[in-house]
């Protein structure tokens, strides 16, 4: 019983970013076009992956019994892919959002005189997002590697700070982690300008309004993919700074008896922890944001919804 | 805004060649509006990527457009009938008429009583 409430506590930034999806899909639904046929099961799929993988990851780390068939200790190993598993499904979700349509039927001689590039079809509020998310994730990885030290086997994944005479440690998201972490953000920003430019680049079909609308869709489907997994790792980064910050030591004095001592950045413990359960929330509701591009509100709507399957 | 190629109307150079012009012209490309890049027109239309260097080299000793080696094509601000701002408000009303069902004639009474 203790378990479960654990459990549900732990994923309660997920559930609560379903809620937030949904609700805000209520609140919008009749404004916005739909997918349908292959490209709603694609945008179905990928904006589902992330979401999927946090939801495992996260009980999996609170009921690691459910690995012991395998009969190996997996507590290592999901902590080191702790950082780098986000960017990795969104690597995943972005791969299948990306996966081209069918192709406009030869012979067509109608050129629009735009020119189409990988933003045409992307608002700029979704750019300044992903820009924002990408400048806090860069900002807070920089500033816990330059806290870190290398730990007995050389891996800057350290702090340590004195007490008097005595130093404290504790492990930090130091270079170990954030190198290769930065290392898969720029894959996933690259692989995110990839899939705009090739939602972007194949001659529109007739109906062009209609083209445009779904082009729209799966633009923003992709920035939302990768806004998410984004989101997801910073989530990861905000919860580890927030245990970081809790490390702390007793130092015995002569005259004043034991003097409890936290670490430099203590009194930020508790807005990093709201922080990383907000980032997951928000990570979660943008994610299934593009699930729901692919449902259908009404009848009417599902009569029209758009079709991009031959 | 959109080219169109028919089997009747000269060659596909020529006819991509009237019809940049007169959207230029008519005030329907703006001065400095890019335009899309060879590649993209050629694909769009089916015609080889050549036919659409040669028609914007044309333009270019026509002066209706420019090209800058990083910048692509433009419309050149000299031939261009309005400027960018104007082409760009313009749109948008299209569009806003066109959503709320008016016709060119009741837009263009709007566009009088309002001048």
């Amino acid at each position: 019983m203790q378990q479960w409430r654990i459990i549900l506590l732990e994923l309660s930034p997920l559930l609560l970013g379903a809620v937030l999806s949904v609700g805000m899909w209520l609140v919008a639904r009749k404004d916005r076009a739909v997918l349908s046929g292959r490209a709603g099961v694609l945008a179905a799929s990928g904006g589902l992956l992330p979401v999927l993988v946090s939801f495992l990851y996260s009980v999996v780390t609170i009921t690691p019994q459910l690995l012991a068939w395998t009969g190996r200790d997996w507590s290592i190993g999901l902590q080191e892919a702790r950082f780098s598993m986000p960017l990795g499904a969104g690597l995943v979700a972005l791969a299948i959002l990306s996966v081209p349509g069918p192709r406009r039927r030869p012979g067509s001689t109608t050129a629009g005189i735009t020119r189409r590039t990988a933003l045409t079809f992307l608002s700029a509020g979704w750019t300044v997002a992903l820009i924002a998310v990408v400048g806090v994730t860069i900002a807070l990885s920089l500033a816990a590697g330059l806290a870190s030290a290398p730990d007995e086997t050389g891996r800057y994944a350290m702090f340590n700070f004195k007490i008097g005479t005595m130093s404290v440690g504790s492990t930090i998201y130091g270079w170990y982690y954030s190198v290769p972490a930065m290392l898969l953000l720029i894959i996933l920003i690259t692989s995110a300008w990839v899939g705009l430019a090739l939602v972007a680049r194949p001659p529109l079909s007739e109906p062009r309004e209609q083209d445009a609308a779904v082009r729209r869709i799966q633009s923003r489907n992709i920035i939302a993919v990768a806004t998410g997994a984004l989101l997801f790792h910073l989530a990861a980064i905000l919860g580890s700074l927030a245990g970081t910050s809790r490390v702390g030591g007793a130092l015995p004095t002569d005259t004043a008896g034991v003097i409890n001592v936290g670490s430099p950045f203590a009194a930020l413990g508790s807005f990093l922890n709201s922080s990383s359960f907000v980032a997951m929330c928000l990570g979660t509701a943008v994610c299934l944001s593009v699930v729901l591009t692919a449902v259908p509100w009404t009848a009417r709507a599902r009569q029209s919804t758009i079709k991009t399957a031959p | 805004m959109i080219i169109a190629l028919s089997t009747t109307g000269g060659t596909p150079a020529e006819q991509i060649h009237d019809q940049i012009r007169g959207l230029i012209t008519t005030g329907a490309l703006a001065a400095s509006e890019r335009l899309p890049s060879v590649r993209q027109l050629a694909a769009d239309l089916g015609v080889a990527p050549g036919t659409i260097a040669k028609v914007y080299k044309q333009l270019e000793e026509e002066q209706f457009v420019e090209t800058r080696v990083g910048a692509g094509t433009r419309v050149s601000p000299h031939a261009a009938a309005v400027s960018k701002d104007v082409a760009r408000a313009a749109r948008k009303l299209t569009d806003v008429c066109k959503r709320d069902n008016l016709e060119l004639n009741e837009v263009l009474q709007v566009i009088r009583a309002t001048w």
